[in-house]
């Protein structure tokens, strides 16, 4: 078990308006979250997993008329840190005899932590909503909303595969939830 | 309304299929090189005492070839413990030569690059060894000793005959000492019980007796092998600095997938990456008949 320390520090600022047609809000947040172990990274001061350095949040709500209002999210924040593997050494050599080929493992080799950053998250929503008659006993909504707009591809986890044909390691991004149309009844009694 | 009843499938399909995956280009600096060093020794088999020098390479560009460092000088000093010091022997210091130029041997890893081996080399149970290597402008240096060596005791086998399964279910003893005791496990499943290398074996184990000491201890292959494999068991006690390293080697080669936890290996020696194991190998071959 090894001990070592943490920080973490930041401004906010949030500004909202709620008189109007227009209401809503932007947040924006500057912070550093940082560790610092002698046994790690040598001793150097490294950046947390989830430091998230900016982190903005934009929240617009506009009412057309009576039946109809329309929102529009947007969220942009930094990607998150990742280590990853600066270099490779063949290790534990030998030789097959039954195939008659070498066999030998590679280990990778990692050099700072956290010192990549995955691709920024962002993206933005839209949604409609409509509100159908109104009785003192029922009342019912109709939404449409974008998830997504723009469907940027957000980073969930990167991986590696060698591609022994082109002699290099090629790196893949997997993200979640591409442009996502949905359409919802509400109603209350 | 019917029309949209329609699209909403096809929506659905469109996510569905769409691909949640493209190929990045990373952009990181590139690693700065480092020798590797793999070194061996043992008290029985003459053809597992070598020394392998290697680089790092860069991980995105990598030539997936062995690598070898060739022109080094290598050499292996045996100790003389006094008490609580050790002296060595410079005049029984043994050089190691490039496997290439090695002569009378012909199978063992030739045509592998960066191989350093002697036939002279005949290590001891119980003597420190010193290893020192000049390659590329750099010493690098490491110290091991071939601790006792523990046998193995019985290889036993269970098959389940009446349902005529050619499963073989292997379980091997050996007398675990009262002292801290440290093993490393090969496992060759082949008729032919040499060894080229290491690194020929199918599969290997790094254990010690934190939690059963002193006394017979069982070791039990959960996977079974099939009737008729010849099974060679190589059970090598090592130290524990040696220990250490193949332990972190183990998690660093199985450390795959993307969730992953970075993992260094920890090096038993000094000005390079890698190790100098002294193994005290005891060695058993059966036919599972």
């Amino acid at each position: 078990m090894i001990f070592g320390q943490g920080e973490a520090y930041g401004v906010e600022l949030f500004i909202k308006k709620k008189a109007g047609r227009l209401t809503g809000w932007v947040g924006y947040t500057w912070s550093r979250a940082l560790r610092q172990f002698d046994q790690l990274n040598n001793g150097k001061t490294f950046f947390f997993r989830y430091d998230r350095t900016h982190d903005m949040s934009l929240v617009a709500s506009y009412q057309f008329n009576k039946k109809w209002s329309g929102t529009l999210v947007f969220v942009y924040g930094t990607g998150n840190a990742a280590t990853l593997p600066t270099g490779r050494f063949p290790y534990r050599v030998g030789y097959d005899l039954t195939r008659n080929q070498p066999r030998l493992t590679f280990i990778d080799v990692y050099d700072k932590i956290n010192d990549f950053r995955l691709p920024a998250y962002h993206r933005m929503d839209i949604s409609f909503t409509y509100i159908n008659k109104q009785t003192e006993k029922f009342e019912s909504s109709w939404n449409f909303s974008i998830y997504n707009v723009y469907s940027r591809a957000n980073p969930y986890f990167i991986y590696f595969v060698p591609d022994l044909d082109a002699q290099k390691v090629r790196a893949y991004m997997v993200y979640l939830f591409p442009i996502l149309p949905s359409v919802a009844w509400n109603f209350k009694f | 309304m019917k029309r949209i009843i329609h699209i909403i499938p096809f929506c659905f399909a469109l996510l569905a299929l769409a691909s949640c995956e493209k190929e990045i280009t990373v952009d990181l600096p590139p690693a700065k090189q480092s020798l590797v060093v793999e070194a061996s020794i043992n008290q029985l088999f003459p053809n597992l005492n070598y020394v392998f020098i290697s680089r790092t390479i860069d991980y995105f560009n990598p030539d997936l070839s062995l690598n070898g460092v060739r022109n080094a000088e290598v050499y292996i000093t045996p100790g003389i413990i006094n008490g609580t010091d050790t002296t060595w022997d410079a005049a029984n210091r043994i050089q190691l030569f490039d496997i290439n130029n090695v002569p009378l041997v012909d199978t063992f890893l030739q045509g592998f690059s960066g191989i350093y081996f002697n036939p002279l080399l005949v290590p001891q149970v119980g003597v420190p060894y010193k290893l020192d290597i000049d390659a590329e402008g750099q010493h690098i240096t490491g110290v091991t000793t071939i601790p006792r060596v523990t046998e193995i005791d019985t290889v036993f086998w269970k098959q389940e005959i009446e349902r005529n399964d050619t499963d073989m279910y292997v379980t091997f003893e050996f007398i675990d000492g009262p002292e801290q005791n440290n093993y490393r496990l090969a496992i060759h499943n082949d008729p032919n019980a040499i060894l080229i290398g290491w690194g020929a074996a199918q599969s290997y184990r790094t254990f010690d007796d934190a939690f059963v000491n002193n006394g017979k201890r069982p070791y039990t292959f959960f996977r079974p092998f099939e009737y008729g494999d010849t099974l060679n068991l190589y059970l090598s006690s090592i130290g524990r600095k040696e220990y250490l390293f193949w332990e972190s080697f183990t998690q660093a080669a199985n450390n795959g997938g993307p969730f992953s936890t970075p993992i260094n290996v920890k090096s038993n020696i000094t000005g390079a990456i890698g190790s100098f194991t002294g193994y005290a190998v005891s060695f058993r071959r059966q036919v599972l008949r």
